[in-house]
């Protein structure tokens, strides 16, 4: 299960570095695509980098159809706050173009699962694939425009 | 080695056509050896986009010499064979229509404005095409440049000529009917359709290839402003289809008829456009090309075998043959 969490994440952020190669997120000094898991990371993001795809995982489950296949939701959090130059009315116009680089990032729906415990990683045979993202109603909070979209990713469990 | 590999999951289905050769009777061969490109499908493959309600049919029926009071089943051998093919087409274009009409499918040339006809009246005279000219290059007179603006669709091809007994360059898009015939008529046929993708100081420049090759000596340039097909008529469609299951979990499914015969009249499927946050209505409907096909026999070369149609599964790397 964690390798399928590893791999997901790691094909969005390498897909955001090619869709987006400017979106970008500073932590510890380190630049990286702005594509995080919130269990990852050792200090709460909060609202500080909205305009970062924060990932979260929620439920799990084997898929009732007889075989090993196994789900898990995956929660994506991002928004904006706008630029000072445009007084903040382009929050929408930001939100909008990161609705567009999600789509684009999970165009293609499945990716090789590796274990990324390994150094260097290990195939691990079988492939991870995900639905189209659900994008709920944006939500404006102290002044930050934000969108939740849901992802079912499937995965076969190897016990890893 | 992991098992789970084995269990296949599927994304959308994809078809591309391809021209079979009418005159041999043999179709555009796919060899599951080759990998092939999905988003960007090799000549002469034509990519048409999302399929739905992908249904394969096999009617082939088996007989049986029995033997005995009993009659103890002895030797099975099949008595026919038949496989057919339903879909649609999510993609409104040319070919999806042709397909789906089974029928002529005709380009509507522009017209002088005279002789209304329901399949396109009196069509403006063509422009010539000069030697040199490629598939994507069409090389023309640089005075007639301005008549044509980039996104129009034009149809390159010859004009028709007493005797000719199928009409199109390349690809066969009709047969010549027992009355009489105007020159536009292989042009109004034709699959030698594209957009102008920009207009250079010497020709048009398409925004793909023509299918069915370079232009032929004599070949003229009309602009179509409208695709037209009929309930009726003699000709059925023929090409060759490639259907593939995209892969999600590992590998990928093709199913491949060297030889598809369109055998349905023109239908569509209607589907309404959900309203995601509400039950009311959108007003709105999505209108899907139906079309049924018959598969048409083929002689695979390394047996001599004749067959209709083949399923190609491509495992991913690593997944266990048994």
């Amino acid at each position: 299960m964690q390798a399928a969490k590893d791999t997901f994440l790691r094909t969005l952020a390498d897909r955001l570095a090619v869709v987006n190669p400017s979106r970008t997120l500073t932590l510890d000094g380190a630049s990286r695509p702005a594509v995080i898991a919130l269990e990852n990371e050792d200090t709460a993001l909060g609202n500080s980098e909205p305009e970062t795809f924060q990932l979260s995982w929620e439920g799990a489950s084997q898929v009732p159809d007889g075989s090993s296949l196994m789900y898990m939701d995956c929660k994506l959090s991002y928004g904006s706050r706008g630029t000072d130059d445009m007084l903040r009315t382009d929050r929408g116009r930001i939100l909008t173009a990161m609705d567009c680089e999600l789509l684009l990032l999970c165009r293609r729906r499945s990716a090789a699962k590796c274990d990324y415990a390994q150094t260097p990683p290990l195939p691990l045979g079988t492939k991870i694939f995900w639905s189209q993202p659900v994008m709920a109603t944006p939500s404006e909070v102290d002044g930050m425009l934000m969108r939740t979209a849901t992802i079912r990713l499937f995965f076969f469990s190897e016990g890893v | 080695m992991e098992r789970t590999g084995m269990q296949e999951y599927f994304g959308e289905v994809r078809a591309f056509f391809a021209p079979a050769n009418r005159a041999t009777e043999t179709g555009t061969v796919f060899d599951p050896a080759v990998s092939f490109d999905l988003e960007n499908p090799p000549a002469p493959w034509v990519n048409l986009g999302l399929v739905r309600n992908f249904k394969r049919v096999a009617k082939s029926t088996m007989g049986a010499v029995r033997t005995g009071p009993a009659g103890v089943m002895q030797i099975q051998f099949r008595k026919l064979v038949d496989a057919r093919v339903s879909l649609d087409f999510c993609e409104w274009g040319k070919l999806q229509m042709a397909l789906a009409a089974s029928s002529q499918h005709m380009n509507v040339l522009e017209t002088t404005g005279t002789q209304l006809q329901a399949s396109g009246g009196e069509a403006k005279t063509g422009q010539a095409v000069l030697d040199g000219s490629t598939a994507s290059l069409i090389l023309m007179d640089p005075s007639v440049l301005s008549n044509y603006s980039v996104g129009e669709l034009v149809v390159v091809d010859v004009d028709y000529a007493a005797g000719m007994q199928t009409l199109g360059t390349g690809i066969t898009g009709g047969v010549a009917g027992a009355s009489a015939m105007d020159g536009d008529a292989v042009r109004r046929v034709s699959f030698n359709v594209a957009s102008v993708a920009a207009i250079t100081s010497t020709g048009l420049q398409l925004d793909a290839p023509l299918l069915g090759g370079a232009p032929a000596n004599g070949a003229r340039v009309q602009k179509v402003v409208a695709f037209v097909d009929r309930e009726g008529g003699s000709f059925f469609q023929e090409w060759s289809a490639l259907f593939a299951l995209e892969e999600a979990s590992g590998g990928r499914v093709y199913f491949h008829y060297p030889r598809l015969q369109a055998s349905a009249p023109a239908e569509e499927t209607v589907t309404q456009l959900a309203n995601a946050t509400s039950s009311s209505s959108t007003g709105l409907n999505t209108t899907a090309l139906h079309a049924e096909f018959v598969a048409m026999a083929s002689t695979d070369a390394n047996d001599g075998e004749s067959v209709v149609c083949y399923r190609s599964y491509v495992p991913a790397s690593g997944t266990p043959a048994y």
